[in-house]
């Protein structure tokens, strides 16, 4: 399945969010797999966990199903069952068993809008960004546990790129997912900030999901491309 | 950058969408939780507020997981959506950190539905179920931006309407309500709405719509009552001001619950909530007759949903929902005459769509333990029970009909049936106890753990935690009589059981100087009124969790005021007192709850008249009901009327 998650459901963190798909599948009464034990769920995987207050038109999961459905048919009835701001947009039928989702994308592109206070401002996000991208590495510290550790990030920003008009940036931003460490986009765009001696409150940052791929050197695939 | 810089960006907001929601948006990213604000859950309703003549918007005074938990709100909630002419927004105290940047950003409260002010709605009911939430009523206007105080408002202002339990005792918010719903009211909010919308096609003055009010059963409007007082300070009397006003007002009670639409598609929240499932309701009221329980009068008499409809009920609820666990919600679930059958027939329905279902208040005995293990498949939450007093003299005197032998069959059986945690809950300071009664709590903790050494000899530890709550008198209970004894006593006897108890015993205390707060209100007229605001203004908001609360913002706001709480929590009331609660009437007899403190002192038992003859508390007679269950009475009593499926 491929979701949006758009309007207020912006605000739904990623637990709250399997939790709203997996009622809703109970809604739509098809016939799902569940897990063993006392408290059974529906068999769902996940792709990628979005931060909070970001929005998406790439939010993929599984389901598992105990019987064969029409794919087409198993859209509709889920779609009736959805809340708002997260809508089906696409539903695939896939062998079963295959790996886990998340194990198998390894990068995401986002589009990330940045609201700034005039021309001087856009023109130094502009200028930070081809800095970024002409350095040969961008570490930062991580602090988790009480511990901090450092992180090479650049070679996770895969692209980067800044345009724009009148008071807002708009960026063009893929990230590569790596399971030793990954980025926000939304630490990006502290990061150009940063650089650009900007103050950016979180507010005036807005991050949409674009898409989740599979990478092979030139190759790129839809999640569904990949069985 | 500027603050008002950001609010100025129109991100992905529909059309029609006002500045409000804007600026909301803008605070969003600030705080903690934000899904508790934003609206938008499955089976919410939203309607274009153009198109109705009455907006409504449902308060409730705490913060959302507990506001959505509540039943009463979800009832209410449909009630008033379900009709055409009303559309129902929900609002809930938005936590300390939202609070903080709505003051900053001037962002006035608004409801969940349409992010519209709640100033500009007709009318505010808010919802009153704890005397520590009556700060955060004040707390609710005054981010609406309207004056506190019922006189201070005016044409324009909505109509702040409250209810729930503490309708019983209001008189603290007295001077702050406009008029207050007395008992369950889905039937009455539907007269309340007639004579709102009657009112505003008329366009007269705001005194004729409380003089309307007045006159629906059931709605008491405080500023049409004038207390006076006696030289001493206590109350002489309540009485109306104008004419045509009732002398008392008389709860209101459904009698039949089987005749009532229930909400099938209550709202599925965004985030985890306290009670995070689908509730039916099995059955309303409770005549076990504890001598504190304030719930155990304003509930009377017991009214069983029947199995049939129960069944249906759950049904739809699990279909519309997609809850994972529906709950079976009452005062007391086990006490359910037909719960054996029903529990089992929704377990075999269930089970197959992975939907478990849950008792939540069991009974004490080795029945509900096992019924509880037919029915519930997690048994990693641990079963609760409260025996509340230590000693069956003390029992006796609360009239809480449970044994110590009925408390160890319960946990023998639980331990036998693979439980590893067990809560159980005390009360501190109840009338008559005295050390020994302590030493009984302590003696009753051990033998719990004897009996878990036995039933489980070499397993894991037994995970055991004990709450000690202290006693408040609450009105309308056959101990609105009697003191609540001496913070310092309280503390005392906390202190004593502290080292009574085995330390590996987890206890829970409950902060006795915030009990304090709440026996003075529970029981306060409105001269608390001053103290209430007083507390307000020096910051006193979310008062039942300890973090915020502050007992010396209290003191200096009872100082202030020229109030001893004393006065209030501590002192014993003679029997002929009149009580700021008096004109408030339950249905049960004052007579009746006198009857049971004499029997109290005496330690003398009152059956349920559920499963022993009529008690006499005057209810049935008062409000034209009877008990309505598939219990039945030994000799047929005549009080009893089965409700067959
Ligand atoms: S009047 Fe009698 S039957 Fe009715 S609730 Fe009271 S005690 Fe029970």
């Amino acid at each position: 399945m491929r979701m949006g998650k758009e309007g207020t459901a912006r605000w739904i963190s990623h637990l709250d969010l399997v939790r709203a798909v997996e009622r809703a599948l109970r809604r739509a009464r098809v016939p799902l797999a569940l897990s063993q034990g006392y408290n059974p769920l529906p068999k769902l995987s996940f792709a990628s966990a979005l931060s909070l207050g970001n929005s998406s038109e790439a939010e993929y999961f599984d389901v598992e199903l105990t019987q064969r459905m029409d794919p087409a048919a198993f859209h509709a009835t889920l779609s009736a069952q959805m809340p708002d701001g997260l809508a089906i947009r696409e539903t695939r039928e896939v062998p079963p068993n295959g790996p886990a989702l998340a194990a198998r994308l390894n990068l995401a592109s986002y589009r990330v809008t940045v609201c700034v206070p005039d021309e001087a401002a856009r023109d130094a996000l502009k200028a930070a960004a081809g800095r970024i991208l002409a350095s040969p590495s961008l570490v930062i510290p991580r602090r988790r546990k009480g511990k901090t550790r450092f992180l090479d990030v650049r070679p996770l920003i895969q692209r980067l790129e800044v345009a724009g008009d009148g008071d807002t940036v708009e960026m063009v931003v893929d990230l590569r997912l790596d399971p030793r460490g990954t980025v926000k986009p939304e630490e990006v765009a502290g990061l150009l900030a940063g650089l650009a001696s900007l103050e950016l409150p979180s507010e005036a940052v807005r991050v949409h999901r674009t898409g989740l791929y599979r990478q092979d050197g030139e190759r790129l695939r839809l999640p569904w491309e990949l069985y | 950058m500027t603050a008002d810089f950001v609010w100025g960006l129109v991100w992905d907001m529909p059309s029609g969408e006002g500045c409000l929601a804007r600026r909301i948006e803008g605070l969003l990213p600030r705080v903690g939780k934000p899904a508790r604000y934003v609206g938008g859950e499955w089976n919410s309703v939203r309607k274009d507020p153009g198109s109705v003549e009455v907006l409504f918007a449902l308060a409730f005074p705490e913060v959302y997981e507990i506001g959505m938990s509540h039943l009463g709100s979800i009832i209410l909630y449909h009630e008033l959506n379900r009709r055409s002419d009303v559309a129902c927004e929900r609002v809930y105290s938005p936590w300390v950190d939202m609070e903080a940047e709505m003051r900053r950003a001037g962002v006035p409260l608004f409801t969940l539905e349409s992010r519209l002010p709640v100033a500009g709605f007709d009318i505010i009911g808010i919802s009153m179920q704890y005397e520590m939430n009556f700060t955060n009523v004040l707390n609710l206007l005054d981010l609406a931006g309207l004056p506190l105080r019922s006189a201070e408002r005016g044409p324009g202002h909505p109509l702040v309407l409250a209810g729930g339990p503490c309708a019983f005792n209001p008189e603290p918010l007295a001077d702050f309500l406009d008029a207050v719903v007395v008992g369950e009211a889905e039937e009455a909010i539907h007269e309340v709405i007639e004579v709102y919308g009657a009112w505003k096609r008329e366009g007269t003055g705001r005194a004729s719509l409380f003089r309307a009010l007045a006159a629906v059963p059931g709605v008491y409007v405080p500023s049409l009552y004038r207390v006076d007082y006696n030289p001493d300070g206590t109350v002489a009397q309540v009485r109306p001001s104008v004419s045509g006003v009732p002398e008392r007002v008389v709860r209101r009670a459904v009698k039949d619950l089987n005749h009532l639409d229930y909400p099938t598609r209550p709202i599925v929240p965004h985030l985890e909530i306290v009670h995070d499932r689908a509730m039916v309701e099995i059955f309303r009221g409770c005549t076990r007759g504890c001598r504190f329980c304030q719930a155990g009068t304003i509930y009377r008499p017991v009214r069983e949903r029947s199995p049939g409809r129960v069944q249906e009920l759950a049904r739809a609820l699990v279909d519309r929902t997609g809850h994972q666990e529906l709950s079976l919600a009452s005062l007391s679930a086990t006490d359910y005459s037909a719960i054996e059958d029903t529990a089992r027939a929704l377990v075999d329905e269930g089970l197959g769509r992975g939907v478990g279902i849950s008792l939540p208040s069991l009974r004490i005995d080795a029945f509900s333990v096992g019924l509880a293990r037919q029915v519930q498949r997690v048994r990693k939450t641990g079963l609760t029970f409260a025996p509340e007093a230590g000693t069956q003299r003390l029992r006796d005197v609360i009239n809480k009909g449970v044994t110590a032998d009925d408390l160890r069959e319960a946990v023998v059986s639980a331990f036998a049936n693979g439980w590893r945690a067990l809560k159980l809950y005390f009360m501190v300071g109840l009338p008559t106890e005295d050390y020994s009664d302590l030493d009984g709590i302590a003696e009753l903790v051990r033998g719990v753990e004897r009996a878990y050494r036995e039933a489980c000899s070499g397993g894991p530890p037994l995970r055991l935690l004990v709450s000690l709550a202290p006693f408040v008198p609450k009105a309308h209970t056959p101990f609105q009589w009697e003191p609540q004894l001496a913070l310092e006593e309280l503390e005392a006897r906390q202190a004593y059981l502290r080292q009574l108890i085995p330390r590996r015993v987890r206890l829970s205390w409950h902060d006795a100087r915030l009990s304090r707060v709440e026996a003075t209100f529970a029981r306060g007229d409105r001269r608390l009124g001053e103290v209430l605001q007083g507390a307000w203004e020096r910051g006193a908001r979310f008062d039942s969790w300890s973090e915020h609360f502050s007992y010396e913002r209290w003191l200096e706001a009872y100082d202030r005021a020229g109030i001893d709480p004393a006065a209030y929590a501590n002192r014993r009331r003679p029997p002929e007192e009149v009580f700021p609660w008096d004109h408030l009437d339950p249905g049960v007899e004052k007579r009746f709850l006198w009857r049971e403190w004499e029997r109290a002192r005496a330690g003398v038992p009152t059956p349920d008249c559920r499963l022993a003859r009529c008690a006499a508390c005057g209810v049935c007679g008062q409000l034209g009901m009877e008990p309505v269950t598939g219990h039945r009475p030994p000799g047929g009593g005549e009080a009893a009327s089965s409700a067959s499926g």
